[in-house]
């Protein structure tokens, strides 16, 4: 280390900025390869990912940048209180619902790691760019795009069409010096990956997107003598172009404009249970049912008993759905209990806290886009993962909703406190020595004697 | 904590990283090498209807069949079959034991029953599974309805189990590699964790971020020579701390440009930081510069400037201060002849009173009319309250900080106290920081053990700089 050897402000400039340079090219180096492997999503072991593993690594760094983040720390709290009320329902249903020790696992750690990225993430966009991360983490997963086991079924539907909209949308995250430009960018992306997915029949994904384009289109509305409109006008606004959307895509799906499978699959849905949501998605029949079964949850790598699987098979056929198939033996609760919707996964595995978690999720996005709105902040991406993750809360599965799900809160959902409390640089000029300290120094101070940040 | 304070963390506690990874995975590699070796085989059964005249009747057996077959699947690890099978293997256990090393399972959309068996030998493991694919052969016939004494459904041992070639577990090298990460990720939480509880001050730059008081000097350790106390300047005047006392003593001349500083305190935040040293070598730096100084130990507590300088201690400031005799009688002109030093004199019982007394402000007034600086030697902020008053009756106190001792409470404590008292701080000194390269360019080149040992083996030592005249003669 070297030693300062004049009088501090005037420390040679040249010193000074060669010394910062390498350790934030380190810093820049490290934040970009935490984007990237946690956008790999790689497993490693039982749900383990490497971007985790790597955010784990450098939790020492983000830890105190993730801090200033409005929420993060509530968002922290609710998820190990989550992991306590695993835990503790597993061993209080032991006696009826025996938890296997790898299926304790398996339901812990993909949500640990998928924190982990997060806590990176809010780092590494301070480091780099929120731009830079996302394109980073983009090309991450198009890594493992291709070990979707669906893939080979429609290449672009399950495995390149999230990397893609990511990057694509990312990039245009960049041009934030000329925001016609980048508007302009993001609408053309946006109808560019709506046609598409449109072609491939990825109904939901189409849906987000054309979605994405109208608010960020009415985001940029000529600008009226008031500002800003109200939060709850615009969700009341998100809810109906939602519902609308809903309706024009389901008759679409129907006349077969999205391709014969598309109008096959909507057919069906509708038909079995009347409805495309409930017919797409008979997994909220079984939630319900087993809710009402057990309302406190069931706990981590826990088995569904008989009596279990009989009760959601009943909330399933009440929905008209025939639930005598392997699908529900197998896939829902062959291994482990999932019900497809990260509200009800949550629910089962964390019980209560789980839901309180899943609560805060939905606050978060909800804020996400009434604040984009009233106040003409959003980004396309950002819009596009607050509207998939307010999807995903009801009808996608945890550990497929959970890499999108750190994408949004490590770039754009979590708001930063841009306050007083910002670190004052250690390059500060210092006022004249034996002045009376301000009383930003005076409380910093005091923090430090009580052990708060040290460079505050 | 940031990228610097991690790395730093880790490079300060490395061996305890390296050896809890070490002993993590030599205790997984020992554990897992003295567990018995596992051995995996399968044997593969095939439910099927027995007879079907017509197409109705077939298609009513399959469905039959599907919806019965995991249910036989089960029946694999059931008493009925398991009893059956420890009679034949002649086998030392239980039935609810054995049923933790079978797995049967019935692949979906299937009449397969897959068996799994595991033991701790190749043979064990496929007689087992064979074993338990026949006796469910026999059981399935036994309880499934028959028609005309002859069971409606047919199971048939499609795939008997050969003897695996490799045991399954234990698996030594991933054992070892867990243990190794487990062992690696605890020693970088102990080393984090130990360096968040660390509030020791390590290096000047520390001292720098704690606080907006300018950090004026930095007084190099060096290595392998527990202190430089005394006026090293005098001695050594090419030495590196003498080199850093002189550039202190330049940065206090550029510390204000409206008022030049003409009387300061040397203080600290606890004893033994090297307030002595400083005050001597600072003195001797600045009257190296042609100015004339006067050093006051004003330390009432524990006096060293006359041990130091080996100068007489018996007469000194507390006698002028009660009256005895003049300023001029007891001032000793040490080294230079523009440094005078104004030693201690007696311990008095009430140094406070003393030092806050109208005759010490006097004393100051006289001193700074005879002299262009005026260096007073104190006690430490912490303990008692001597430093803080002479402060306010000079331009202001010089805190040293020791980078070795000190704690970064301590530091900002010392300077709040001074604050507390409306007294001015000119700034701190770090002392006994880490000799780096940078120190060494004017001084003794500092090198490392292995630089040491690299220049022994290759015999290329650069000659050691010395004999410079001195600055200003």
């Amino acid at each position: 280390m070297a030693v300062a050897t004049a009088v501090r402000s005037p420390r040679t400039q040249r010193t000074q900025h060669a010394e910062r340079t390498g350790w934030e090219v380190l810093a820049a180096l490290l934040a970009g390869a935490a984007a990237f492997l946690a956008g790999t999503d790689y497993g490693l072991v039982r749900g383990l990912t490497v971007g985790g593993l790597v955010g784990a690594a450098l939790a020492p760094i983000w830890i105190r940048e993730a801090s200033r983040y409005r929420g993060a720390v509530l968002g922290g709290v609710l998820l190990l209180a989550c992991f306590i009320s695993a835990l503790a329902l597993a061993t209080w249903r032991s006696a009826t619902h025996p938890p296997t020790e790898a299926g304790v696992l398996f339901e812990l750690l993909p949500v640990v790691s998928a924190a982990m990225c997060v806590g990176a993430l809010l780092w590494a966009q301070r480091v780099l760019s929120p731009g830079v991360v996302v394109c980073l983490y983009a090309v991450g997963s198009f890594m493992t795009a291709t070990m979707n086991s669906r893939f080979a079924e429609d290449p672009w539907r399950f495995g390149f069409s999230m990397p893609s909209t990511m990057l694509l949308l990312g990039a245009c995250l960049m041009i934030k010096q000329r925001p016609r430009k980048q508007l302009l960018a993001e609408l053309v992306t946006l109808g560019a990956l709506t046609g598409v997915t449109a072609l491939s029949g990825a109904r939901s994904m189409s849906a987000f997107l054309i979605m994405t384009a109208v608010l960020l289109v009415w985001q940029h509305r000529p600008a009226t003598a008031k500002k800003s409109t109200s939060v709850l006008l615009s969700l009341v606004l998100v809810g109906a172009l939602g519902l609308g959307l809903y309706r024009a895509l389901e008759g679409a799906a129907l006349e077969g404009y999205l391709g014969q499978s598309a109008q096959e699959r909507t057919e069906l849905q509708v038909q079995t249970a009347g409805s495309l949501i409930l017919g797409g998605r008979p997994e909220i029949g079984a939630t319900v049912a087993l809710m009402l079964h057990e309302p406190l949850g069931y706990g981590a790598g826990v088995m569904a008993t008989p009596t279990d699987m009989q009760a959601a098979k009943q909330g399933m056929s009440a929905l008209g759905y025939d639930p005598d198939n392997g699908y529900v033996e197998h896939y829902m609760f062959g291994t482990r209990i999932e019900v497809h919707s990260l509200i009800g996964d949550l629910w089962i595995w964390f019980g209560l806290a789980g839901l309180v978690l899943s609560g805060w999720l939905l606050w978060l996005a909800t804020g996400y886009l009434g604040r984009s709105l009233a106040h003409r902040t959003g980004t396309a991406l950002g819009i596009f993962l607050a509207l998939q993750l307010g999807w995903n809360l009801f009808f996608g599965p945890i550990i497929s909703s959970l890499p999108a799900l750190a994408l949004a809160l490590g770039v754009f959902l979590l708001q930063r406190k841009e306050t007083a409390a910002e670190p004052t640089p250690s390059v500060q000029m210092s006022p004249a020595p034996g002045a009376r300290r301000s009383s930003r120094g005076r409380r910093a101070r005091r923090r430090y004697l009580a052990g708060g940040p040290r460079h505050a | 904590m940031d990228l610097r304070d991690y790395v730093a963390a880790l490079r300060k506690r490395w061996y305890i990283v390296a050896a809890l990874a070490i002993i993590g995975a030599s205790a997984a590699f020992a554990q897992a090498h003295a567990s018995p070796p596992q051995y995996r085989a399968q044997s593969t059964v095939f439910v099927s209807i027995a007879r079907g005249a017509t197409t109705q009747e077939l298609v009513q057996g399959s469905t039959f069949t599907q919806e019965i077959v995991q249910s036989y699947a089960k029946l694999a690890t059931m008493p009925v079959v398991l009893d059956q099978v420890i009679y034949d293997l002649d086998l030392d256990t239980t039935s609810k034991e054995l049923a933790e090393e079978i797995t049967a399972e019935n692949p979906l959309d299937t009449v397969i029953i897959e068996i799994d068996a595991v033991a701790t030998t190749s043979t064990g493991a496929s007689d087992l599974a064979n074993s338990v694919a026949d006796e469910l052969t026999t059981t399935i016939t036994n309880l499934s309805p028959s028609s005309n004494k002859k069971s409606a459904v047919e199971v048939t041992v499609v795939a008997r189990a050969d003897p695996p070639e490799e045991a399954f577990a234990p698996r030594t090298r991933l054992a070892a590699l867990v243990g190794f990460t487990g062992g690696f990720g605890l020693g970088v939480v102990i080393a984090v964790v130990r360096a968040l509880l660390d509030t020791r001050v390590r290096t000047a730059a520390e001292i720098e971020q704690l606080t907006d008081v300018g950090l004026l000097g930095a007084i190099p350790r060096r290595r392998g020579q527990r202190r430089a106390r005394g006026a090293i300047t005098a001695i050594d005047p090419h030495n590196v701390a003498s080199e850093a006392y002189r550039r202190l003593q330049t940065n206090l001349q550029f510390l204000d440009a409206s008022s030049r500083v003409r009387s300061m305190v040397v203080t600290s935040s606890i004893g033994g930081e090297g307030k002595s040293t400083t005050s001597i070598n600072l003195a001797l730096a600045i009257a190296e510069q042609g100015q004339r100084v006067l050093l006051i130990d004003a330390d009432m507590r524990r006096p060293a400037v006359a041990d130091y300088c080996g100068l007489e201690g018996a007469a000194g400031l507390t006698t002028v201060l009660i009256g005895k005799v003049e300023l001029d009688d007891v001032i000793q002109v040490w080294g230079d002849a523009n440094l005078h030093v104004l030693t201690m004199g007696e311990i008095p019982p009430n140094p406070a009173q003393l030092i806050g007394s109208p005759r010490m402000a006097a004393l100051l007034e006289e001193a700074r009319a005879g002299y262009d600086v005026v260096i007073l030697d104190s006690p430490p902020l912490l303990p008692v309250a001597d430093g803080a008053i002479l402060s306010r009756l000079t331009d202001g106190a010089l805190v040293v900080a020791n980078c070795r001792t000190i704690h970064r409470p301590q530091v900002l404590e010392a300077i709040d106290s001074l604050e507390a008292v409306d007294a001015r701080c000119l700034g701190i000194v770090a002392n006994q920081v880490r000799d780096t390269a940078a120190h060494t360019y004017y001084g003794q080149p500092e090198q490392s053990w292995f630089a040491r040992l690299l220049a022994a083996v290759v015999r290329h030592r650069e000659p050691r700089q010395q004999g410079y005249p001195a600055a200003g003669s």
